[in-house]
C-alpha cells in the first residue's frame, strides 16, 4: 500500500511556475494607437505638461542670441 | 644700454641644463622691467616653471634656442616694436622642457638623429614616441622685459584628477616645433602672456581661441598684431589701437569676422542655458572666448577656454526630468594673460548667473561674472547654439512624453 502510494505521488505532473515573461506574453497585447482618442488626448496632455516644463529654457536660449547696442560696446580691459 | 633677450652672436647657439637646484628664471637671467617690478612681469614664467615640474611631467633639463624668429613676435616687432627708440631684437628665444636627465637627453637625440638613415617613416615614428613620454613642452621667451612669455605649449594636465572629476581638454591641437632636426610633438593650447604694446586681454584671448579653430578649419594663423588692427579696421571707440587699451565686443567680432570664422556671440543670462553653451562648445573643441565682469566694477576680462572637469560618475535621465549633460561640468580650464595657462576655474550659481572662481597660481581666488561667450565658429555652420537647443529640447520633450504616457497607459491597461 505504502508503495503504491509513493509511486503514485512520484508520477503526478509537477505544476511549472511560469516566469514573468511568458506571463506577460500569455496576456492580450494592450495596443497603444494614436487613432484612440483617449490615448490621444492624454498624450497631448502631457505633451503640454513636459512644453511647459522646457519653454522658459527655450525662451531663454532664444534670448542669449538676442543682443542690443549694449552688449558690443562693453570694454574688455582687465590688466595683469 | 641691457641687452633685453640674448644677442645676435648667439645665433644657433643651444644650451642645455639641468633644472636641479635652478629656477628657469636663473637660467634665463632676465634683466629687469622698467615699470613694473620683476616680480610681477616674471610671475608667469615663474608659474610656467612650476607646472613643467610638478608631476607626471617631472622636468628634469631645460633647452635653451638662444635665437629663435617666432612668427608672432616678428609681426608684433614689425608693427609696433620697430618703430619704438628702444632698439628692440627681432628675435626670441625658445626654452623646450623634457623629463629626462641632460646626459640621457643628448643620447636620445643623437639616437634618433642617427634613424634618419633608415627612412623617414621609422624616423618621425621615433620622434613621436620619445614626444609623447619625454616633452613637456616649449615657450618663447620674447625679448621685453615687461612680459617675456610668448607662445608657450604646455602638455596639458592629466585625464585623471584624484578628485571626482576628469579633466577633458577637447580644445587642445598638435605642435610640432624641431630640435637640432629632431621633430617633436606636443598636445596642448598655445597660451601667451598679456602684451600691452599690441595686445590686451581680448586679443590674446582671442589669439587662443583661433589657435584651435585654425587647425579644426585648416585655415591661416592669425598673430595677435593682425587680430588687433583688423579689430580696429572700422571703429575706434577708445581711441588707438597701439598701444592697446583693450577691445570692444563689437571690436572683437569685427576680428573674428575678418580673420574668416563667424562670431557666434551670446550674453549668459540663465545658468543652466550658459553652462549647456559652455560645454557643448568646449566638447565640440571649439575653445569658447569667456567674457566675464569683476561685481561691482567696470573691469572686463577675457579669457581662452582650454578644456573642462567633468563629474565621474553621471546621472542617467528619469522620465520625470530632462537632464543636460552639462550638469556633470565642474570646472573650466582657462588660459588667462595675466596669470598663466591651464588655469582652474570652478563654476557656480549665483541667483540665475554662472559665476566663475578662479584659483590664481599666487594662491588668492577670484570670482568673476561671466557675462558674454563669444564663440569663433565655421561659416558653414548654419544652426545656432539657440536653434540646436531648442530643436534638442523640443525632440527630447516629444520623446519623455510619450514613454511616460506610453508606461501609464499600459499601467492602467493591466490593472
Amino acid at each position: 500500500m505504502l508503495r503504491l502510494l509513493f509511486n503514485e505521488k512520484a508520477t503526478m505532473p509537477v505544476k511549472k511556475k511560469k516566469s514573468h515573461v511568458v506571463v506577460s506574453r500569455s496576456r492580450p497585447a494592450t495596443k497603444v494607437s494614436f487613432a484612440d482618442p483617449t490615448f490621444r488626448a492624454r498624450f497631448e496632455k502631457e505633451m503640454r505638461h513636459w512644453e511647459g516644463k522646457v519653454r522658459p529654457l527655450k525662451e531663454a536660449a532664444r534670448s542669449s542670441e538676442r543682443l542690443t547696442e549694449r552688449d558690443f560696446a562693453i570694454r574688455i580691459n582687465a590688466r595683469g | 644700454m641691457v641687452d633685453p633677450g640674448g644677442t645676435a652672436d648667439n645665433r644657433q647657439k643651444i644650451d642645455f641644463h639641468s633644472t636641479g637646484g635652478v629656477s628657469l628664471l636663473d637660467i634665463l637671467k632676465l634683466p629687469n622691467p622698467r615699470f613694473v617690478t620683476a616680480e610681477e612681469a616674471q610671475k608667469q614664467l615663474s608659474y610656467i616653471d612650476e607646472y613643467v615640474r610638478r608631476a607626471p611631467f617631472d622636468c628634469k633639463t631645460i633647452v635653451v634656442e638662444q635665437h629663435y624668429i617666432d612668427r608672432d613676435y616678428i609681426e608684433d616687432h614689425s608693427v609696433f616694436y620697430s618703430k619704438s627708440l628702444y632698439p628692440y631684437p627681432n628675435f626670441c628665444r625658445r626654452v623646450h622642457f623634457f623629463s629626462l636627465d641632460k646626459e640621457q637627453l643628448h643620447e636620445q637625440i643623437h639616437r634618433i638623429r642617427d634613424l634618419r638613415s633608415s627612412g623617414e617613416e621609422t624616423f618621425l615614428r621615433q620622434c613621436t614616441e620619445f614626444s609623447r613620454v619625454h616633452y613637456v613642452g616649449f615657450a618663447v621667451i620674447k625679448p621685453l622685459p615687461g612680459c617675456p612669455v610668448g607662445r608657450t605649449v604646455l602638455r596639458c594636465l592629466p585625464e585623471e584628477s584624484g578628485k571626482g572629476y576628469l579633466r577633458k581638454f577637447h580644445c587642445s591641437c598638435n605642435y610640432d616645433p624641431h630640435l637640432l632636426g629632431v621633430r617633436l610633438t606636443i598636445s596642448g593650447l598655445a597660451f601667451q602672456q598679456q602684451d600691452l604694446g599690441v595686445s590686451a586681454c581680448a586679443t590674446t584671448a582671442l589669439w587662443t581661441s583661433l589657435q584651435r579653430a585654425r587647425q579644426l578649419e585648416q585655415s591661416g594663423i592669425a598673430t595677435p598684431a593682425q587680430i588687433t588692427i583688423r579689430a580696429s579696421q572700422y571703429a575706434l571707440p577708445f581711441g588707438r589701437p597701439m598701444p592697446s587699451e583693450g577691445l570692444s565686443l563689437d571690436q572683437m567680432c569685427q576680428a573674428v569676422q575678418s580673420l574668416g570664422y563667424s562670431p557666434s556671440l551670446h550674453r549668459a543670462e540663465v545658468f543652466e542655458i550658459t553652462r549647456g553653451l559652455l560645454f557643448s562648445s568646449i566638447s565640440s573643441g571649439i575653445s569658447p572666448v569667456l567674457i566675464m565682469n569683476l561685481p561691482g566694477s567696470d573691469i572686463n576680462h577675457a579669457v581662452a577656454a582650454a578644456g573642462m572637469g567633468v563629474a565621474k560618475l553621471s546621472q542617467p535621465s528619469t522620465t520625470s526630468e530632462i537632464r543636460h549633460r552639462s550638469k556633470d561640468l565642474v570646472a573650466i580650464y582657462v588660459h588667462d594673460d595675466r596669470e598663466g595657462p591651464y588655469l582652474k576655474a570652478t563654476i557656480r550659481k549665483h541667483q540665475t548667473k554662472l559665476f566663475i572662481n578662479l584659483k590664481l597660481p599666487s594662491g588668492k581666488e577670484e570670482t568673476w561674472e561671466l557675462t558674454h561667450i563669444l564663440i569663433p565658429l565655421h561659416s558653414k555652420i548654419r544652426l545656432s547654439f539657440a536653434q540646436l537647443y531648442t530643436a534638442g529640447l523640443d525632440l527630447v520633450s516629444n520623446v519623455q512624453s510619450f514613454a511616460r504616457h506610453k508606461l501609464l497607459w499600459l499601467h492602467q491597461a493591466r490593472r
